[in-house]
């Protein structure tokens, strides 16, 4: 890989405003030279559209009927052609200039299918929030090649391992998982590289939901059982 | 990485990293890199190379559009014009721009000339006989190596840089960089402590080295004149999370 390799920036988006701007002003000022922004929009209607237009973003809608998590993300990898695919949500910030090129630098390896970076809680987000994001995104860099933990908060993916794997649009949620599972078949590895890091106010357990956590805990079951 | 070379090499002919090879049967390699330097285009062993100030006629354009072989095209001896029109019929697939270092010096303008091949789109070769030029053209990206008498030359440290480029593996972490990958580098911060809702003023922000890895001071006017979403103290790492 190049410096110059381009890479797409695909974020999803559900009434972000409140936070899109600070994300989309972040991606924008990367250290890394070639940035496509891809914003996958389920009809927002609190200005989120307008904010990415504004950042020159390309948007791609996804319609309430047509939305589940994987889909929006494929329809959104669809939409460029970049070898390299950073995967955000639309409420998380990056944290400084370098955490493009941080994901970025773990691709080098051929082996190394896709990379996720650390979460960090904001001051207001709730003790729960933060308690969960410094348990489960350590300071220290790891490659996982049994463990399919992975987190498309932030991360980045391999556009030839999404064209033989795309997300599992059959699951609702949790497809971060399940395509790491898939993608781990003795050969490839899954970095997780705490310098690409970026700011989740509400953290990967959405403070404690458990309607959420049945969710998830339902397609993990599946997972596991190479039921997906 | 290719090293073309006099015609045996016993003692080394090939090793997983450098792949030898011998420009003909018939002529040693001076010769052909003479005539390189003077005469007219050498078809040598599947290759063919162009002599500075080589006449591109029409003829011989076509001749080498139409060919299979690698053409090594001296960048220091074909005219502006030239290169452009070898670029245009050839492409960048067969075409290798090659620089003859014959008579040079290890320096600043050596390395200036690599990193001005190793960012065009063919791939590059330098021709030289002195091992403390290869190192550095291997390491900038070199496919090829073009030597006249490879006598008493030690190929072991090239090989290892060589075989280094054909690993892909990530590349170590030099000391220098520890402090900056620790986050222990200057970042944007502020001179005074303020609040959210604040707009950020160029006389806001100051630099300082803070714990945690914030903006980088070349962000100074990009975050100038944003809306603060958080309160942020003297000393403390100004980061995007703070900005609306």
């Amino acid at each position: 890989m190049t410096h110059s390799e381009k890479i797409a920036v695909v974020i999803r988006t559900k009434n972000e405003a409140k936070w899109l701007r600070s994300c989309l002003f972040a991606v924008s000022n990367q250290d890394y030279p070639a940035v496509e922004i891809v914003v996958v929009d389920n009809e927002s209607s609190d200005g989120s559209r307008e904010i990415a237009a504004g950042f020159g973003c390309v948007i791609v809608d996804i319609p309430d009927r047509d939305f589940n998590f994987s889909r929006a993300l494929n329809r959104g990898i669809e939409a460029t052609d970049a070898p390299l695919l950073a995967i955000l949500s639309g409420h998380c910030v990056p944290a400084n200039e370098q955490w493009l090129a941080r994901l970025a630098m773990n691709m080098r390896e051929e082996n190394v299918a896709a990379v996720y970076g650390r979460q960090e809680p904001l001051p207001d987000s709730s003790s729960i929030d933060k308690r969960d994001l410094w348990t489960t995104f350590g300071l220290d860099r790891k490659e996982q090649k049994r463990d399919y933990f992975f987190h498309n908060a932030n991360s980045m993916i391999r556009r030839s391992i999404w064209e033989k794997i795309p997300f599992n649009e059959e699951i609702h949620g949790v497809e971060d998982r399940d395509w790491a599972k898939k993608v781990l078949n003795g050969s490839n590895k899954i970095v997780y590289e705490p310098g690409a890091s970026v700011f989740h106010h509400h953290g990967i357990h959405h403070d404690g939901s458990l309607e959420r956590a049945d969710r998830v805990v339902k397609v993990i079951e599946l997972i596991q059982k190479d039921l997906t | 990485m290719k090293i073309w070379t006099a015609n045996n090499l016993p003692e080394h002919g090939k090793t997983p990293s450098l792949d030898f090879g011998v420009w003909s049967d018939g002529e040693s390699s001076a010769e052909i890199l003479q005539t390189f330097r003077t005469g007219e285009p050498v078809p040598a062993a599947g290759t063919c190379l162009l002599a500075p100030g080589q006449s591109l006629a029409p003829d011989l354009l076509s001749a080498l559009r139409d060919g299979d072989r690698d053409i090594y095209a001296p960048v220091n001896g074909l005219a502006e014009e030239g290169m452009a029109m070898l670029r245009d019929s050839i492409g960048p697939g067969r075409l290798i721009l090659t620089f003859d270092f014959a008579a040079g010096a290890v320096d600043l303008a050596y390395f200036e000339q690599l990193a001005w091949l190793s960012h065009q789109p063919e791939r590059f070769a330098v021709m030289t006989d002195l091992a403390d030029a290869m190192l550095p053209a291997a390491l900038a990206g070199a496919a090829a190596i073009l030597i006249e008498d490879a006598a008493g030359i030690d190929f072991s440290a090239l090989d290892r840089v060589a075989a280094q480029r054909l690993s892909e593996r990530a590349r170590p972490i030099a000391p220098a960089e520890t402090e900056a990958l620790a986050g222990r580098e200057a970042c944007l911060t502020v001179s005074r402590p303020l609040r959210a809702g604040e707009i950020i003023d160029t006389g806001d922000l100051a630099v300082a080295v803070t714990e945690y890895r914030g903006l980088s001071p070349a962000l100074k006017d990009a975050v100038a004149g944003r809306t603060l979403r958080y309160d942020i103290a003297p000393g403390e790492a100004l980061h995007f999370g703070h900005i609306l």
